[in-house]
């Protein structure tokens, strides 16, 4: 009787998505009480960020540039997370598929368009191997998917490191290795707009002129895609139906005849093929090249961000992943405007998943405003 | 004979930050409580270890200090894991907050005032969420301001102002009723949000306090961790360089056998141990669970913040970005490989230490000669002059973590109820 007498307001509280956004605003504020802390003003700062992110269309697209690869990884780590394993791995299966679609990219010579294609299924089959490594461990050895993961990111990126500063392939003039040939490149209109065709046209039309400058590639669609693609395999195919049947309940898939090893197998070397694609359009559509990196670049760790606040469905890793592009490039202006450290973008996204990570806080929450409604 | 020397000192110094970071792994493990965030925590004592060392001028106040920046973000791990338990906590937060904002307004009474408010929200919160009668909730935060407001003014001290308003709001937050609030988090997830949280306020503090630079100012050579062997052998002698090690890693290896002891010999030990295996038989036995498992997720933060600083006080003289990288996870792969066993957990952080000093060796000119000996012996010819690749030596420690995860894991044990919250019923 309770259920049916919930107002509008109530079943909306009690949903996932008022869950998410609630813990959205208390890393906004835990963000703002650590800025004031510090001695800035948090909503000077917020507003910076925000002005930072819609004021200018090349500032859109910057923000789409910068949330395609989070997307990504995004579905990375929420598929694996549906099928029950944490994978945080997606930091390593990046790197890996962009070091495959670099070597494609720079030392096979392929037509326009194809050859991208072809660099990205390197990128796939790569870094799926790399995940599915990673689940073959935990199948065979029982090792723990957290550790092998983690392992294996280290190990990604010195052969990344490697790789690229291998005398045939390094860049003479920079820590980084050539550049891809033009016919691997999947930014749009790349070479045409630098071109005097395009300058020229560029010229006359200045909204489009802002509009291209960022580099904007095909990446968003392929991460459109790949939504669908995630949601189709998990909900409408049998595979996603005893992938998530691990996940729920390994023991009770065993039971009923599932092959729980190979579902750990499978589910990583899909999830490592998401983060793979993530790496492999970032290398041909934003950086061109990979380079010699001192540390991760975090794609793989904000990926994991990003599907615990999209509730590792498909349609809540494209918006998370979305605002995390906005926060992290509205973020960066922070410092360049007001001074204050960009760090506090990660501790407002920590705060965040903290706040994710205690459902039973909202719950308890909710509880106390039904029991005020039954108590008049 | 030098060559083992130096590869056995290397691993030696490799070794300590990751056997107290392990031996904090191990404890929270036993009492049920996953750990992810180490590395966050690391993080966290690291920095804190070379700032407050730099401030003070002292390595070991910094060291301290590691230990409590450590535990303080590992006891938001405990509220999420495991209970809303730790009110000094709270009250630690109201001063800390009171107190900073007092300092950079420069004005007392903006610092009272925001420790009272501070203090009361604290006290408001958790109130209203264990259903604790309104009138008591604004009461009780009343009382806490009004009080620290008072005795702030009356003895125009903003010191005792702070402590007395934190001090009320503390006490009154220790309601049984609110301490034993779960909030039921997955341990995994807390841990990764622990790593954010930490990684991302090392290196804000760290921009705050040194001019927006991302490493702390080195300490002078004087100002670190002293080594109390040195000069007793030899210039580089074989002892010499295996002993001559600074504090910390004599520290560590004590600290080994100080765990042991608490875990198997102490009632802390059993209690801990107990609550990890079967917290509904030890909360009918009168253990207090919540308390006995913040004490242990609070411990490894502290150890965990010791591991970080015996990295940037002690190694390296600073704390910088990349100085972490992996080793809190490093840590948490050789407890389980050490059987959730303080000792092995040491062996394991001994085996990755050797790892890094065999990547440092070989990639040392002697190294390099020797390999190419090696090869020059075995093959008639060199193939490989330049010694193994940089990179490639780099991923020696976690290859052979891997190697030994694969080699060990399925005959280790770990507690029963680990990674489970608990709840009273």
């Amino acid at each position: 009787m309770e259920k049916n007498n919930q107002s509008k307001i109530a079943k909306f509280f009690d949903s996932t998505l008022a869950f998410a956004i609630m813990s959205i605003l208390l890393g906004i504020v835990a963000g703002a009480v650590v800025l004031l802390i510090a001695g800035y003003h948090p909503l000077k700062a917020y507003w910076v960020m925000l002005e930072g992110i819609i004021s200018k269309p090349k500032y859109i697209m910057y923000t789409i540039n910068k949330a395609t690869p989070l997307i990504m990884t995004g579905f990375s780590v929420a598929f694996a997370f549906r099928a029950g394993l944490f994978n945080i791995g997606a930091e390593g299966q990046f790197i890996i598929g962009s070091l495959a679609a670099m070597l494609v990219g720079c030392l096979v010579e392929l037509p326009f368009a194809i050859h991208a294609f072809v660099a990205i299924l390197c990128g796939i089959l790569a870094a799926g191997l790399w995940g599915g490594l990673s689940g073959y461990l935990k199948a065979k050895f029982g090792v723990h998917e957290v550790i092998s993961t983690i392992m294996l990111n280290w190990i990604a990126l010195y052969l990344n490191n490697f790789i690229t500063m291998l005398p045939g392939i390094k860049n003479p003039n920079s820590e980084a290795s050539k550049k891809i040939l033009d016919s691997a490149r999947i930014d749009i209109l790349g070479t045409w707009k630098v071109s005097d065709i395009g300058l020229a046209w560029r010229d006359t039309h200045p909204f489009f002129n802002d509009l291209l400058k960022p580099d904007i590639n095909i990446g968003i669609l392929i991460a459109g895609i790949l939504a669908i693609v995630m949601s189709y395999i998990l909900n409408k195919t049998t595979l996603g139906y005893e992938l998530r049947t691990v996940g729920f309940n390994k023991d009770a898939a065993e039971a009923s005849g599932i092959n729980v090893n190979r579902s750990f197998v499978i589910s990583m070397g899909i999830a490592g093929a998401f983060a793979g694609i993530a790496g492999a359009t970032h290398v041909l559509g934003v950086s061109h090249e990979t380079t010699n990196l001192a540390t991760s670049e975090g794609y793989g760790f904000d990926g994991i961000a990003v599907s615990l606040i999209g509730n590792n469905s498909s349609i809540g890793c494209f918006l998370a992943g979305l605002l995390f592009g906005a926060l992290k490039y509205g973020g960066s202006k922070i410092q360049g405007v007001l001074g204050a450290p960009k760090e506090i973008i990660n501790i407002v996204i920590g705060t965040i998943i903290f706040f994710i990570a205690m459902p039973k806080l909202m719950q308890l929450l909710i509880k106390i405003k039904r029991k005020r409604g039954t108590q008049k | 004979m030098i060559e083992l020397a130096f590869i056995l000192g290397t691993t030696l110094m490799y070794a300590t930050p990751l056997i107290y970071t392990a031996l904090g792994a191990t404890i929270t493990e036993h009492s049920g409580v996953v750990n992810i965030g180490l590395e966050g925590m690391m993080y966290m004592g690291a920095f804190a270890g070379a700032a407050v060392g730099y401030a003070a001028g002292n390595p070991w106040i910094g060291f301290i200090a590691a230990g409590i920046a450590g535990g303080l973000l590992a006891s938001l791990h405990g509220i999420a894991c495991v209970s809303f338990g730790p009110n000094h906590i709270v009250s630690g937060i109201a001063i800390f907050i009171g107190i900073t904002v007092g300092y950079y307004t420069n004005n007392m009474w903006i610092g009272i005032i925001t420790t009272a408010i501070t203090g009361g929200l604290l006290a408001y919160l958790p109130g209203k969420i264990a259903r604790i009668s309104f009138k008591s909730i604004y009461l009780i935060s009343g009382i806490a301001i009004f009080v620290g407001i008072a005795v702030g003014y009356l003895s125009q001290s903003i010191w005792i102002g702070l402590i007395i308003t934190a001090i009320t709001g503390g006490l009154l937050i220790y309601l049984p009723k609110i301490s034993s609030l779960t909030f039921g988090a997955n341990h995994i997830v807390s841990g990764i949000a622990i790593n954010f949280i930490g990684v991302g306020l090392a290196l804000f503090l760290c921009r705050i306090f040194f001019k927006n630079a991302t490493m702390t100012i080195p300490l002078p050579l004087d100002d670190k961790i002293s080594r109390p062997l040195n000069g007793i052998f030899m210039e580089n002698s074989f002892w010499d360089n295996v002993f001559n090690q600074y504090t910390t890693v004599y520290l560590a290896f004590f600290m080994v056998l100080l765990v042991w002891f608490m875990l198997y010999k102490t009632r802390l030990g059993i209690r801990i141990r107990s609550v990890g295996e079967h917290p509904e038989a030890a909360d009918t036995l009168g253990i207090n669970v919540f308390k006995t498992k913040h004490i242990a997720v609070i411990l490894s933060g502290v150890f965990a913040g010791f591991g970080g600083a015996a990295m940037s006080i002690a190694i390296v003289s600073r704390f910088q970005p990349t100085l972490i990288s992996g080793h809190g996870f490093i840590a948490l792969a050789a407890m389980i490989f050490g059987n959730w066993k303080p000792q092995g957990a040491m062996l394991a952080c001994l085996l990755f230490g050797s790892a890094k000093g065999l990547e440092i060796f070989l990639g040392s000119t002697k190294g390099i000669q020797l390999i190419t000996d090696f090869q020059q012996k075995l093959f008639g010819t060199v193939l490989i002059d330049q010694g193994v690749p940089a990179q490639i030596l780099a991923m020696l420690p976690y290859i052979i973590t891997l190697l030994f995860l694969i080699g060990f894991v399925g005959k280790a044990v770990p507690p029963s109820a680990s990674g489970q919250s608990y709840e009273k019923n």
